[in-house]
């Protein structure tokens, strides 16, 4: 809303809620949030979108019933046909059969590390902007350390070190460090981003009031600064998502990341580079389906931002 | 504002020294044995590990070997290779290329990015805002190396517009398309950014009262509304400036620009440790530097904010 | 006091202003009508959401559309239409011919330019003067409002300021043109006590020597009693009162007006020993401008409201003087029953005693 003269901050409120006089003043920030999200098509385009990713991840076999590590090399390169619509790669993979499967892993990476920033971040954040002062400033020094290193060199740094190249190395455990390592190297964010919203809160008169009134620090915590920093953090998750999905397949795409056997859409890119004149499709489906991931999720949040925070639009 | 910056120096040690150090045990003190590999397929000689252990000092404990190895860099000698050659050297060779790729990314993201934001801030909704917000959204899907493999792939091999490997001594012309590529994701915050910071001063009080002077409408938006939204922006560029400078390891690696990521990158494949804690601390100094230089700048451009 | 002084400066007519569309429309203005003369002081009161504010941004020229819109009405400055004017003509008549402050300088000043950039400005580019020569201009504009040590303060950023010093900095800036018609938007809401009468003070002293017109917006009574020539008082986009300053308060016309003064606590005991009158706020919000009430606006919270209230919408009409002692001047009020209401006459102190406190 404009806030174009002092006079009509009353017609401004009820134009934006679409509310009547006698009707429910407000329905709060999630209620008012919603309704604005509800009438964005971008909102339902990425969720939709994402929909289709979830489902792909978890029930790979409803899309495709071909084994993603079925190989035959007497097909390698083939152009797309009825029998693989994305054609095959250089091994012969089904490119169609890799692409689907390539989403739990690739979604699971993003997942995890969207958690894990936000659920460090926020922790480490709260603590500097509540106790302040000295905690402030060795949380802060400390999140600086991890700011400082440029996150591809980092995550080269991370990797290398606990994998030589070429190693081979199980399922599990490279899933485990992908994460982690963009976890440790992206807290620092997502701390920044509550740490200012705990310091604006704690300012707040209502804050002081119900400190005054002896609340205790986690009460104060969890009823008056964790609800006001919770979009704020949910939208940068949101979009982290996406972000980290992008992260993990450049991490792949330098061979550091995930690899064989693990099927991700950043693996296949990386296979693809090579032979990127000869075999193109080995490069295009994954890298769309990577795109389209990065886009649905990056669209959410922006549309959920835009909904919370409408001075930008 | 001296006093400020003397703080923000201060606040930067701790900063250099946990990052380096964290890089300094991953490399070296986290690997088993330093020399595997090194001497191809047979073990090292004893005396070749004597010398090698000598001249990294890794008979000390982790720490020790840590201060002298800062010690020495503060001093400008980042050590040697394994082979011998000055790490220094290397880095001489290689940074040139890197800065300049940095600032022709830094350039186009600029120009395209504020021209973009302030061709739609200014206008409002519309076809061309549209337009530029759905490509700010596919820039930011679209990671590094993709864009960078279909360029190289379109551009140079299909239409052979450009060469798909810059060569040895590149001029600015050859680096126009990996600055694209790098700057891109950037590009895509700037035109945002500047739209937003448009949009949001648009409305401004301050702008009403340009107004209400009766200031003619060039002036008011050229010198209050751009001026003020601008300042943001003017920031990002700052950081990012110290970012591309660190974050060009995809980018060099695609169009196979000899820089500093490239080299970065075959010190880790090639294991050669001196190399990569050397540039590592290089580069963190100077996105360390490059925050402070902004944050300094910030404080010229908004008057409000006073340090001292 | 003096009811009519120079020639006519400033006409609005029936004026219209609508925010947003379809059925959360709000109606901002719903036909404001009042003038100005010169060298004449015009207080427009009325509490906010009222449409102070639009009217005079409508007035200059400076209303947000969208979200605004014009929908009817008039507005004449020296007799020339304003609106559907060129608009070019619009911003050389702003700055020169009317200007405006407003109610918090420190958002209204451009927080990255200096003081004196900002009023130098003007100069520049209305005048066509130098840098160097519009710089000493605006040091000598900021010496004219009686800010301390011009010379040096034209240097500094509006932050460096205190308040009551950058609103006499937003007064320079008006004023830098020479403008025969200054609105001043709640000039002193954000001031503390002290500083508002030093600034009203200004603001008189200016319009006086300047013989400029002044409308003075203000929800505070207190503020308009010692220097409005008239009073116009505003209810839900529409003037519900309008007469000299002594009529207002003796014999308010209109049950809001009267509202307005009792909820204005008194401190003092003057000779009336009114002092211990009971506060009377007047209940309820002003109406949501998207769903302004049938009949007269302020039915809903007017304790005399009848039928007629809630039927008809009373409009702004004559009401001759109330008692003999008063002088003829004009005196209307927009009330089905203004005139009992007027011949009542106020148990408040007069104006006098309000100017006193």
């Amino acid at each position: 809303m404009t806030e174009t003269a002092p006079g009509l901050r009353t017609a401004g409120a009820a134009a934006s809620t679409g509310t009547g006089p006698d009707a429910e003043p407000t329905g709060g920030l999630w209620a008012d949030g919603w309704d604005q999200l509800r009438h964005r098509p971008l909102f339902w385009i990425a969720s939709t979108l994402i929909g289709v990713l979830l489902v792909m991840a978890l029930f790979p076999t409803l899309f495709t019933s071909v084994d993603p590590q079925a190989a035959d090399l007497a097909l390698s390169g083939a152009d797309p046909s009825p029998d693989a619509i994305f054609g095959r790669d250089l091994q012969g993979h089904d490119i169609y059969a890799r692409a689907i499967h390539g989403a739990a892993p690739t979604l699971t990476v993003g997942l995890l590390a969207s958690l894990g920033t936000v659920v460090l971040g926020s922790v480490a954040g709260l603590a500097a902007g509540y106790v302040g002062g000295w905690g402030d400033s060795v949380i802060s020094r400390f999140a600086e350390v991890f700011a400082g290193l440029p996150f591809i060199l980092g995550g080269i740094v991370i990797l290398t070190t606990f994998n030589k190249p070429g190693q081979i190395v199980g399922e599990v455990r490279i899933v485990t460090q992908v994460v982690l390592t963009i976890v440790v190297l992206s807290w620092p964010l997502a701390m920044r981003i509550m740490r200012a919203a705990a310091l604006e809160a704690v300012q707040q008169d209502y804050v002081k009031a119900a400190r005054a009134l002896g609340a205790g620090p986690w009460r104060i915590v969890a009823r008056h600064i964790l609800p006001n920093t919770l979009a704020p953090v949910l939208v940068f998750a949101t979009i982290q998502f996406g972000v980290f999905i992008g992260a993990e397949a450049t991490l792949s795409f330098l061979g550091i990341g995930l690899r064989d056997p693990v099927v991700s859409w950043g693996v296949m890119i990386s296979e693809a580079q090579e032979r990127v004149a000869d075999i193109p499709q080995a490069l295009f489906f994954p890298a769309a389906f990577l795109v389209v991931a990065v886009l649905a999720f990056v669209m959410l949040g922006d549309a959920v931002r835009d909904a919370f925070d409408p001075r930008g639009r | 504002m001296g006093r400020y910056t003397l703080r923000r120096l201060l606040q930067l040690v701790p900063v250099f020294l946990g990052t380096t150090f964290i890089v300094y045990v991953l490399v070296w003190g986290l690997s088993d044995d330093p020399f595997a590999g090194k001497c191809g397929q047979r073990e090292c000689s004893a005396s070749y590990v004597a010398q090698m252990t000598e001249r990294y000092n890794l008979d000390d404990p982790l720490v020790l070997q840590y201060l002298k190895y800062l010690g020495a860099l503060l001093t400008g000698d980042f050590g040697q290779t394994f082979s011998g050659t000055e790490v220094s050297t290397l880095i001489a060779d290689a940074y040139p290329v890197t800065i300049q790729l940095a600032l022709v990314a830094v350039v186009i993201e600029a120009l395209i990015g504020v021209a973009a934001g302030v061709l739609t801030g200014l206008r409002g909704r519309g076809f061309v805002d549209n337009l530029v917000l759905v490509s700010t959204l596919v820039l930011i899907a679209l990671p590094v190396f993709v864009t960078g493999l279909v360029l190289r792939q379109v551009l140079g091999v299909e239409l052979g517009w450009i060469r798909p490997s810059v060569p040895g001594d590149p001029t600015i012309g050859q680096l126009i398309v990996p600055g694209f590529v790098l700057g891109s994701l950037s590009m895509a915050y700037v035109a945002r950014l500047t739209r937003t910071s448009l949009v949001e001063n648009a409305r401004a009080d301050f702008v009403r009262t340009a107004v209400a002077k009766g200031l003619p409408r060039r002036r008011v938006v050229g010198v209050h509304m751009l001026r003020n939204s601008l300042i943001p922006v003017v920031t990002f560029l700052g950081y990012d400036v110290g970012a591309l400078m660190g974050g060009a390891i995809v980018t060099e690696g695609v169009f196979n620009i000899r820089g500093i990521g490239g080299l970065v990158f075959r010190g880790i494949q090639q294991q050669d440790i001196a190399t990569v804690v050397g540039i590592v601390s290089l580069l963190v100094v100077v996105f360390l530097l490059a925050n402070l230089l902004v944050d300094l700048l910030y404080a010229v451009l908004d008057p409000r904010i006073r340090y001292d | 006091m003096t009811a009519v002084s120079g020639a006519r400066l400033l006409e609005v007519d029936d004026l219209r202003v609508e925010f947003g569309r379809g059925p959360d429309t709000a109606h901002v203005l719903n036909g404001v009508g009042y003038h100005v003369d010169e060298g004449e002081t015009l207080a427009v009161l009325g509490e906010s959401g009222s449409g102070k504010s639009v009217t005079a941004q409508t007035i200059m020229g400076i209303l947000d559309a969208p979200p605004g819109r014009i929908t009817g009405g008039s507005v004449r400055f020296r007799g020339e239409e304003l609106l559907g004017a060129d608009p070019e003509r619009r911003r050389l008549l702003r700055g020169e011919s009317m200007a405006m402050i407003f109610q918090d300088a420190l958002s209204a000043l451009n927080p990255v330019y200096t003081v004196g950039f900002q009023i130098a400005e003007q100069f520049r580019f209305r005048r066509g003067m130098s840098r160097r020569d519009a710089m000493v201009r605006a040091a000598e504009m900021l010496d004219l409002v009686r800010i301390p040590n011009a010379q040096q303060r034209v240097k500094e950023y509006p932050h460096q300021f205190s308040g009551g010093m950058r609103q006499r900095a937003m007064i320079a800036m008006a004023l830098a043109l020479d403008p025969e018609l200054l609105i001043a938007d709640e000039p002193t809401t954000a001031l503390d006590v002290t500083v508002q009468a030093q600034i009203m003070e200004l603001l008189d002293e200016q319009r006086r020597e300047r013989g400029m017109g002044l409308i003075l917006i203000t929800h505070d009574l207190g503020v308009v009693a010692e220097v409005a020539d008239r009073i116009a008082v505003m209810y839900a986009g529409r003037i519900v009162e309008h007469t000299d300053a002594t009529t207002l308060y003796a014999h308010p016309g209109h049950p809001y007006t009267r509202g307005l003064m009792e909820s204005v606590p008194r401190v003092d005991s003057g000779a009336g020993g009114v002092a211990g009158a009971p506060l009377r706020p007047i209940p309820g919000l002003p109406p949501s401008l998207a769903a302004i009430p049938n009949g007269c606006p302020f039915h809903p919270r007017c304790a005399s409201a009848v039928d007629v209230c809630t039927d008809e919408v009373p409009p702004l009409r004559e009401i001759g003087p109330a008692s003999a002692t008063q002088h003829a001047t004009e005196h209307q009020a927009a009330c089905h029953f203004a005139e009992r209401f007027a011949a009542e006459g106020s148990d408040r102190p007069s104006t006098q005693e309000v100017v006193s406190r």
